[in-house]
């Protein structure tokens, strides 16, 4: 078997009394029940209910049990359980929320989520929108045209070019 | 004398002053008991482009497929549903549903999101049990 795949079937696991502050990247699968501080890069990362995550997490399915600040990016899908909380900006490709769970962030969600990774950029896009056509037509019968066009005394008055009244 | 029929009623709660009140089942608007002030019990349905400031209702909001609500605020208390495109600030106190086709642009406080795969969502979300209560 390849290491690589026997990577990605091994569980790398936080305890529960374990404190971790740094970078982390891991091939498989994580999971953190205990405190992890800083940056996680793994293909699925589990945060656990007894788990204190104040880090970034960048991986495939992230699924949050517990306790989390800080920012998730989810290629395939982020789940958050009834115990959720989770704080921070959440990029994902697929979203599920549980009822009772806690989230208060920015969220960017889609398929083309990740294309678009920059949320305040995102933000300046307005949705394709048909925009009206609005065409002018030239007026005719201006006053001011018509005293140019037939010659008449350009003095802006339009006494100036009334029609006596005929019997 | 007869003693009284009661009227089959309905829970709602006032979007003005978030008070619980009980309407006739068939009453389409009432008036606040606590603030006195007017309220939209309807559901309000959103066909096709819909622009207007305030979408607000003790009802459900529900934008259809081919719907588009571009307004200052979506309000309900009983729950949004969300087929088509949004952009507004979104406030329920129900759930809200986003199916597949839905491309929503905007701030969400809500107790529950149900999020469909394939639906677009872009905004600050506030979701939990303790907000917008």
């Amino acid at each position: 078997m390849d290491v690589r795949e026997t990577a990605r079937e091994q569980v790398t696991v936080i305890g529960p009394d374990a404190r971790f502050k740094g970078e982390l990247v891991v091939e498989g699968v994580l999971k953190v029940l205990g405190s992890f501080d800083g940056a996680l890069k793994a293909g699925e990362v589990h945060i656990g209910p007894s788990a204190h995550s104040n880090c970034a997490i960048e991986a495939n399915t992230v699924v949050v049990d517990g306790k989390h600040q800080g920012d998730i990016v989810a290629r395939e899908c982020l789940q958050l359980t009834n115990k959720a909380n989770v704080q921070g900006d959440v990029t994902a490709a697929e979203l599920a929320v549980a009822q009772g769970a806690t989230f208060v962030g920015r969220c960017v969600v889609g398929p083309d989520a990740l294309s678009t990774t920059r949320p305040a950029a995102a933000q300046s896009e307005r949705l394709a929108e048909p925009k009206p056509t609005i065409t002018r037509k030239p007026r005719t019968g201006d006053w001011m045209e018509s005293n140019g066009h037939n010659g008449a005394p350009q003095t802006g008055d339009w006494l100036a070019t009334a029609v006596p009244p005929s019997r | 004398m007869p003693p009284k029929e009661s009227v089959p009623g309905r829970p709602v709660r006032c979007y003005h002053c978030k008070g619980e009140l009980t309407v006739p089942m068939a009453a389409r608007s009432a008036s606040c008991p606590l603030c006195h002030r007017g309220l939209i019990l309807d559901d309000l349905l959103v066909r096709d482009s819909g622009f207007a400031g305030k979408l607000t209702t003790c009802g459900k909001v529900l934008i259809e497929k081919k719907g588009r609500a571009v307004t200052r605020q979506i309000e309900a208390c009983q729950g949004v549903d969300i087929l088509g495109a949004v952009e507004a600030k979104v406030v329920s106190y129900g759930t809200v549903y986003l199916g597949k086709t839905a491309r929503v642009k905007g701030d969400f406080e809500a107790p529950e999101i149900v999020v469909e795969r394939g639906a677009v969502l872009e905004g600050m979300l506030r979701i939990g049990p303790g907000v917008a209560r």
